[in-house]
């Protein structure tokens, strides 16, 4: 209903609005109508519609309207009127002089549908009941979010070389995300708990700025405000019986003010700046004697030359800062982190015969981390100094091809501080010592006007040098093959081929007993392709379009223990290893009809199939009460439980042009 | 900081050089093609991303590359709408920033330290799967040095320590890793 009320207003609106147009316009768009039925089979179909939404048969809606003159405009967009996925888009203004925006949209978030809880009170900040193994007794509800936003902008040039630029938008997300608690703490049984999400985001941006050659500046400033409805989820807890609670995330405020400026120099040199500061506090009901409060700054300054025709250069400093300063509230010792970087580098790129272009590329990076409440601050979390080298070469010397070739090195070095904290042989992946090479090769090749082609690939070797227990290493490759072929007009064919494999390497130690090394392998590859076909208009009235597509993803973990102590009964090297690790396989095809009635009107229909195949070691066999007691007890709720499904799409309209 | 003019991409690359501005946001900028199939065309990596499972809605049209990153050229890092990589998420994941009295300093230092944002056979867009993602900086003792095995699955046959395994792993218990602000449970996330 809100939706056709819009609709309404929209339409009446450019009734008078087209009286503003008084020099000869042009009234032009399309509209769309017709319907979609999704015969969707699954034990979840959340999957299918994760973006979508659900209803099983849609009417399917797009209108889009342009009023156009030499001097006025005003559009009109609206997709998918009246369903969660609905959006709209008016936007009008004087070219060059000003333009105003009003949008709004709505996009849902499926996760899984019939999730069970014995919790009375889903969705509210209260679960109360008893924790109990009938699960066909209890109730259900839909892990689903859904987006509302809404916005207005608007844009003033007409006082050149001054501008306006000034955006408003709220956003609205409700629904429910999966939670997890453990019972008691350490130890105890996990509970799954359905978290309520009631947040309205709204923000601010106004931005002023000069802008006449050689100068440029801009003034902006960033107001965001978020409201969360709900300050904590309070649960009946089935070891004490009591009321416990689960924090949800703060209400806060970021504030950031920023100003950018830029002036051309001789030499077609031109320097640019960017400074900024932020601030952002938060509150909570739940806790009052803590305020977040953190602050941010940043600087950046680049120059950019071409002090000869064959020779471009950039230099620049780059500087960030975070500041946590929330209040400690007294007695209890917080983990607040604060960090610094200071970046510098530059890059040059050199026009050589041929038609070779190089770029090489430097840059340095200073990290400085500190987590308060440490007993030592700056011991934990290690200063990093990365140097970071890259070198591009393009050549264009054929008239049909293109190559281009890369190659990047980081060499990150993790300053731990004290000889305690260097010495610990477990060190966090984000932060610890390595040596990184990305290769890349892409080659375009285009020998006839309606013929072109890519290959293209990328190696990355990751070691990191002082890790010996945590992440060892990563290494990646990805190769891609696409092309698209027009036949004489009459047939467009295109495909694609992606392929990429991903390896982990690990090696940890188990502390306590029973003690002993062991190691991991995770892989992942993954193959898709994609072919289509695009007819041109049959006798002028019949076009046809066919898309194919398959994607497959086989995760596996190899595991080796190096001490017979961490075997569980019955297991060895040879029956340990996880083989099913959010593995997947996507197929799917499309066929779709446009017959051209008239130079106005089309009809359309087709037939979409898509199967999706789902299977991992955590959630295989999915059982809601595993057990009852101890670190093998669960009550969860079926989150991302069984997402498999298959899908028969049929769908069909009419769309009038004008 | 237009790493686009630095490779020297020429503006025709994207851009067609003839017609009118029109409406829209493809009109106005005489994109060649729409996004994120324009963007697809050198970006084979980030397509062959945004079609795993785990993905933001970009192949369904809802995001489009422009929103989060600015082509022409902008100060923080991959040419993103924002100085920081957290500022540009916070501006859609404002429950996220905090700030928070029990921080998880990975988090408030760069989402994508666990996050891959164009798509991830993981859900949640995670780099890697919970155990192991943990586990790569988790190493103290107790259950964060466990190995997990195809006997701590559903069907498995250990007699203890399967909840940190099957299911959502770790996120079963430790649900607050953005950060909590739990006086007494803060610091393990898990209230």
């Amino acid at each position: 209903m809100k939706a056709k009320v819009c609709l309404a207003v929209v339409l009446v609106s450019l009734i008078p609005l087209s009286n503003a147009f008084p020099e000869e316009y042009t009234f032009e768009g399309d509209i769309s109508a017709g319907g979609t039925y999704r015969g969707v089979k699954g034990e979840d179909d959340a999957k299918f519609f994760e973006y979508s939404d659900d209803a099983n048969f849609m009417f399917n809606s797009r209108i889009r309207l342009l009023l156009d003159s030499e001097k006025y405009f005003l559009g009109f967009d609206a997709t998918d009127i009246g369903y969660s996925t609905q959006d709209y888009r008016l936007e009008g203004g004087m070219w060059g002089k000003f333009d105003l925006t009003l949008d709004y949209s709505e996009l849902p978030h499926n996760i899984s549908f019939d999730a069970k809880t014995f919790y009375e009170g889903a969705g509210g900040d209260t679960l109360t009941g008893t924790a109990n193994t009938n699960v066909e007794s209890w109730n259900t509800f839909d892990y689903s979010t859904e987006r509302k936003k809404g916005g207005a902008g608007f844009k003033l040039n007409m006082l050149k070389p001054f501008y306006l630029d000034v955006s408003y938008s709220r956003e609205k997300k409700d629904g429910i995300k999966v939670a997890g608690i453990a019972e008691t703490s350490p130890g105890g049984i996990s509970i799954e708990l359905p978290e309520p999400v009631d947040y309205t985001t709204d923000s601010l941006n106004v931005e002023a700025g000069y802008a006449k050659n050689p100068f440029f500046a801009s003034l902006s400033y960033y107001y965001s405000q978020f409201d969360n409805r709900d300050a904590v989820l309070n649960f009946i807890n089935p070891d004490s019986g009591d009321l416990d609670t689960l924090t949800l995330p703060p209400d806060s405020k970021f504030y950031k003010l920023a100003f950018k400026g830029a002036v051309k120099l001789p030499y077609q040199s031109k320097f640019q700046t960017n400074i900024g500061a932020g601030k952002t506090e938060s509150d909570h009901d739940f806790f009052s004697t803590f305020d977040g409060e953190v602050e941010t700054k940043n600087y950046d300054f680049v120059l950019t030359s071409v002090p000869l025709n064959f020779l471009d250069v950039k230099v620049f400093y780059r500087y960030d800062k975070r500041d946590n300063d929330s209040d400690e509230s007294t007695g209890t010792v917080f983990k607040f982190f604060d960090y610094k970087k200071d970046a510098v580098g530059a890059d040059v790129g050199v026009r050589l015969p041929k038609r070779f272009y190089i770029t090489g590329g430097y840059k340095y990076v200073n990290t400085e981390r500190r987590n308060d409440g440490e007993t030592d601050p700056e011991a934990i979390l290690p200063y990093n100094k990365d140097s970071l080298y890259s070198v591009n070469l393009t050549w264009s010397g054929l008239d049909f091809m293109m190559v281009r070739l890369g190659y990047e090195k980081l060499d990150r070095n993790a300053d731990y501080r004290t000889e305690e904290t260097d010495l610990q042989p477990q060190k966090f992946y984000a932060y610890a010592a390595q040596d990184a090479d990305a290769y890349s090769l892409s080659v375009d090749v285009f020998p006839i006007e309606d013929l072109s082609f890519n290959v293209g690939f990328k190696y990355k070797d990751v070691d990191y040098t002082d890790t010996e227990w945590g992440l060892t290493g990563d290494k990646r490759y990805l190769y891609n093959v696409d092309g698209d072929y027009t036949i004489k007009d009459i047939v467009k064919l295109f495909a694609y081929i992606d392929y990429e494999q991903v390896t982990y390497d690990q090696f940890q130690h188990k502390v306590s007993d029973p003690q002993g090394d062991w190691s991991v392998k995770e892989k992942s590859r993954n193959f898709g392709y994609g072919i289509g076909a695009e007819s041109g208009a049959i006798l002028d009235r019949l076009t046809l379009k066919f898309e194919h597509y398959y994607l497959k993803s086989n995760g596996n973990v190899a595991l080796t223990f190096f001490d017979s102590g961490l075997f569980p009964t019955e297991g060895d090297n040879d029956n340990i290893d996880i083989a099913r690790w959010d593995d997947y396989t996507l197929y799917g095809f499309k066929l779709t009809g446009i017959y051209h009635l008239t130079l106005q009107l089309d009809l359309l229909a087709g037939y979409a199939y898509e199967r999706y195949r789902y299977s991992d070691a955590q959630f295989n066999d999915y059982q809601y009460v595993p057990g009852t007691s101890g670190s093998n007890g669960a009550f969860l709720t079926g989150a991302y439980r069984d997402q498999s499904y298959t899908a028969n799409v049929i769908f069909g309209g009419v769309t009038y042009k004008f | 900081m237009n790493r686009h003019q630095v490779l020297d991409v020429s503006c025709d690359a994207c851009h067609s050089i003839h017609g009118r501005a029109t409406y829209g946001p493809v009109g106005k900028a005489l994109l060649k093609e729409r996004e994120p199939d324009l963007c697809f065309t050198c970006h084979k990596d980030i397509r062959a991303k945004t079609n795993r499972q785990s993905h933001h809605p970009i192949r369904e049209g809802k995001i489009s590359c422009s929103q989060c990153h600015d082509t022409m050229g902008g100060f923080g890092p991959k040419m993103i709408r924002a100085d920081t990589v957290n500022e540009l998420c916070f501006k859609c994941h404002a429950d996220k920033r905090g700030p928070f009295a029990w921080e998880h300093p990975p988090v408030s230092e760069n989402c994508m330290y666990c996050h891959e944002v164009h798509g991830s056979n993981h859900n949640g867009l995670l780099v890697r799967k919970a155990p192991l993602l943990c586990q790569s900086c988790h190493n103290e003792g107790r259950h964060p040095a466990t190995p997990y095995t195809s006997f701590n699955t559903f069907g498995g046959s250990a007699t203890s320590s399967k909840n940190r395994m099957f299911a959502r792993s770790c996120l079963n218990c430790h649900t607050n890793i953005h950060g909590s602000n739990h006086p007494a449970l803060g610091e393990t996330f898990v209230r």
